[in-house]
């Protein structure tokens, strides 16, 4: 058995041998030339890099450069032109150090660099070789799941396809469990609300961060869509409200525009879309918390009727004659909203108890359960809203929570950390959502650095701890005709004794007042992007705050150039583990 | 191999004039001297291969990677003076090769990560039938971090490579699908194939 195995081997191996002179030639060449390409745009994302920083020191100085998140696009070049213009540009800087290594005596360190990619290519060769002659005659299926299920997703999909049996054996629910618990599966990055010449394409940029590769995901549902906001949860991802405009259908047109309440549901691994129960209240870039809850989990909402009686304040909150135009007057609204409320609230304990009985059969099913919660936002009249609504998976339905503490302001982050759903506004109060209990606290917590107004700090949760990236002033305060600098820093929130420390700096200067931070276990990733020099440029950085949390940029500039500045403002980021 | 005790390999190689120097020695069987100078006793236990030939390991080396073994020792069955266990299913050359793995791993688990892993990468450095007579061995006497290695070294074989190519390296004559379905996955995943 074993000598005819080897047989096989052999003359396999005299067939290869004699197609692989000329195989070898043909790779070598054009690893040759793929690996050419790859240096020269090595070189011109280092000058770019070298560019943006250069650039970004005289802006903060006052100089004149044309940086940030416009929504206008002056410059409407197509693509290769804008490209390479900015690289003319670039090779008149000299590179400042960052964190990869920029050649100062380029000469030498070429010719070096052949040398030992020659000699490299040649081991690679001789290995991919060997590699190729293997032939396995038999492996078992437990063996091959083994194997399979050590796949990243893209090779996963792939072995898929190769055939029945393998397909048969990836599919199985026992096969993803063991994947899920194995940690082979790694955070891909999901970037919506591309912009691309005007539209709203529609489209979905993924980032594998593993293997740095983009996929791009064409989304019909979103074509015109956007200010919405995105949650990710297990291997979903929820996308919430959104605008999109009356008079010209796909484009960013905020003149006249329709606020979307309809809620719709993305899950990348089958590239499946459905549909859930849209919101009582259109919102417009809501701020969103989802947490997947056991069963039985009780979930209150019986809590609002009370406090809604209470006198609208001006500021972030909502005239009740707009919300429903139908009512004749303030105080009818008023009796029949506190009725209507009464009712909500015997029917919410209804519903409280149904839900109980319900989940007790469900329980055995062992089915999911999630919570979404969608708080402020901007309404259809693009008021600030203080309203929030809860989304129970299990009933299937949004039920009103208790509105924002009173003067709490304006919204503008919030993240789900342990049972608790943290909000940030922009007059710098914190307060959380008591998911269970069904009622919102205000938090009082340490001060901290003053922080550049316009750049609103965001919240994100990672290993069950609260933190905040926050802008402020390292050198100056703001004031012009002075030189000022300023920094992007990440706190976390302690959250017995609710005070901040300063956890690590984020390396780039600050140049995108709409970054977007997300969490994916113990990793946080931070996606910028603006317009620099005619041209929109994306800055991808990941830390890790089990291991000192500092900070490394990820595949750089590689999506963005073909969208539209206006993808800035409207560009939204959720994160799975795939 | 009888036995020695710790003075008797003291003596050893003070007659040899050996200089053991921060426990490298390059020499035979190096891991039996140093094990000696370490103090602890050498017991050693024997496998038998398929072939009935005898292979003498220390019973730590075994113990610490295979699980089998480690059961086998534990619940007194074997017995040091006489006994030596049979291993059916794992050939000579196999049997040496494992030997080998459990050895080195025991010997430089304190060496940095990218030596074990250079070392690892020679080791698997076979044709596709000695692979799959480790894993085999490796399955049955339930060594741990062997399998996860060559679960590893099989999974690179997938990875990355078009559909084709794997279908060739792992002998797919008859991929089941259907004329249909076959020609509908190439036109919408072209770049897979």
């Amino acid at each position: 058995m074993f000598s005819e195995g080897l047989g096989a081997d052999e003359s396999l191996c005299q067939d290869v041998q004699s197609l692989s002179v000329s195989k070898r030639l043909v790779r070598s060449v054009s690893q040759k030339l793929r690996k050419k390409n790859n240096r020269s745009a090595g070189e011109e994302d280092d000058d770019l890099k070298g560019v943006a920083l250069r650039c970004l020191t005289l802006y903060s100085r006052g100089g004149g450069c044309k940086v940030g998140a416009d929504t206008s696009d002056e410059f409407s070049d197509s693509n290769g032109r804008r490209r390479s213009s900015a690289s003319e540009e670039g090779r008149g800087y000299k590179p400042i150090c960052g964190p990869e290594e920029t050649a100062v005596d380029c000469f030498s360190y070429g010719v070096r660099d052949i040398f030992w990619r020659r000699h490299s290519r040649k081991n690679s060769e001789i290995e991919e070789l060997a590699a190729n002659t293997r032939m396995h005659i038999f492996l078992p299926d437990d063996v091959l799941e083994m194997c399979l299920v050590r796949l990243p997703l893209t090779s996963l999909m792939n072995a898929r396809l190769v055939c029945k049996k393998w397909r048969a054996l990836t599919t199985t629910p026992r096969f993803l469990q063991m994947r899920r618990e194995g940690s082979y599966q790694n955070p891909w990055l999901f970037l919506f609300g591309a912009v691309k010449d005007g539209f709203c394409s529609g489209e979905i940029h993924a980032l594998d961060v593993s293997m740095n590769q983009w996929h791009r995901i064409d989304a019909e549902y979103l074509r015109g869509r956007f200010l919405f906001s995105v949650a990710s949860i297990q291997d979903d991802i929820f996308i919430v409200g959104g605008c999109s405009s009356l008079t010209s259908f796909g484009r960013v047109d905020r003149s006249s525009f329709k606020t979307h309440k309809g809620v719709v549901v993305f899950s990348p691994l089958t590239k499946s879309w459905r549909k859930i129960p849209s919101m009582k209240y259109g919102r417009s870039v809501p701020i969103l918390g989802v947490s997947e809850v056991s069963s039985d989990f009780p979930t209150c909402q019986g809590h609002q009727s009370r406090q809604d009686r209470r006198p609208r304040s001006r500021i972030g909150g909502v005239s009740d004659v707009y919300e429903d135009p139908h009512k004749l007057s303030m105080r009818r609204h008023c009796r029949s909203s506190f009725n209507e409320s009464e009712a909500s609230s015997v029917t919410s304990r209804r519903t409280y108890k149904f839900l109980r009985q319900k989940s007790d059969h469900s329980s055995s099913k062992g089915s999911r359960r999630v919570l979404l919660i969608a708080v402020g936002g901007l309404g259809s009249w693009d008021e600030p809203l203080d309203s929030g609504e809860i989304y129970d998976s299990v009933s299937n339905k949004w039920t009103e929570i208790q509105r924002l503490p009173f003067d709490f302001g304006v919204a503008c982050s919030g993240i789900v950390c342990g049972k608790m759903f943290y909000v940030y506004s922009e007059t710098d109060k914190l307060a959380a959502y008591d998911v269970e209990r069904g009622f919102w606290i205000s938090i009082q917590t340490s001060p901290f650095p003053p922080r550049v107004l316009e750049y609103y700090p965001k919240l994100v949760s990672s290993d069950g701890r609260l933190f905040m990236l926050s802008v402020s002033w390292c050198e100056g305060d703001g004031q012009i005709g002075r030189r000022n600098k300023a920094v992007r820093k990440l706190w976390e929130l302690d959250l017995m004794y609710l005070t901040w420390t300063e956890v690590s700096v984020h390396p780039d200067a600050p140049m995108d007042w709409n970054a977007v931070f997300v969490a994916d276990k113990s990793l946080i990733f931070g996606i910028e992007m603006f317009k620099i020099f005619g041209q929109v440029l994306d800055f991808f950085t990941v830390c890790d705050v089990s291991d000192m949390a500092r900070w490394h940029h990820i595949s750089r500039n590689h999506v963005t150039h073909e969208l539209d500045a206006s993808s800035c403002l409207t560009k939204t980021v959720a994160v799975l583990h795939l | 191999m009888t036995q020695l005790d710790r003075l008797s390999v003291y003596h050893w190689l003070n007659a040899w004039c050996i200089k053991p120097v921060g426990g490298a020695l390059v020499r035979q069987e190096p891991e039996y001297i140093l094990l000696a100078l370490m103090g602890s006793p050498l017991k050693k236990i024997m496998l038998c291969s398929s072939e009935k030939e005898i292979f003498s390991v220390e019973e730590q080396v075994m113990v610490q990677h295979s699980v089998i073994i480690n059961n086998m020792i534990e619940d007194g069955s074997y017995n040091h003076e006489e006994s030596k266990i049979p291993l059916d299913c794992v050939d000579s050359k196999t049997l040496k090769k494992v030997i080998d793995y459990c050895t080195h791993h025991t010997h430089h688990h304190n060496d940095n990560q990218e030596d074990l892993e250079a070392w690892d990468a020679q080791f698997l450095n076979v044709d596709s039938n000695g692979l799959y007579d480790l894993l085999m061995a490796a399955n049955y006497l339930e060594i741990r971090n062997l399998l996860d290695l060559i679960y590893g070294t099989i999974k690179n074989m997938i990875k990355g490579k078009k559909i084709d190519e794997i279908r060739r390296i792992f002998n797919i004559k008859d991929h089941g699908f259907t004329p249909e379905e076959e020609e509908q996955n190439r036109k919408e995943y072209p770049h897979f194939y």
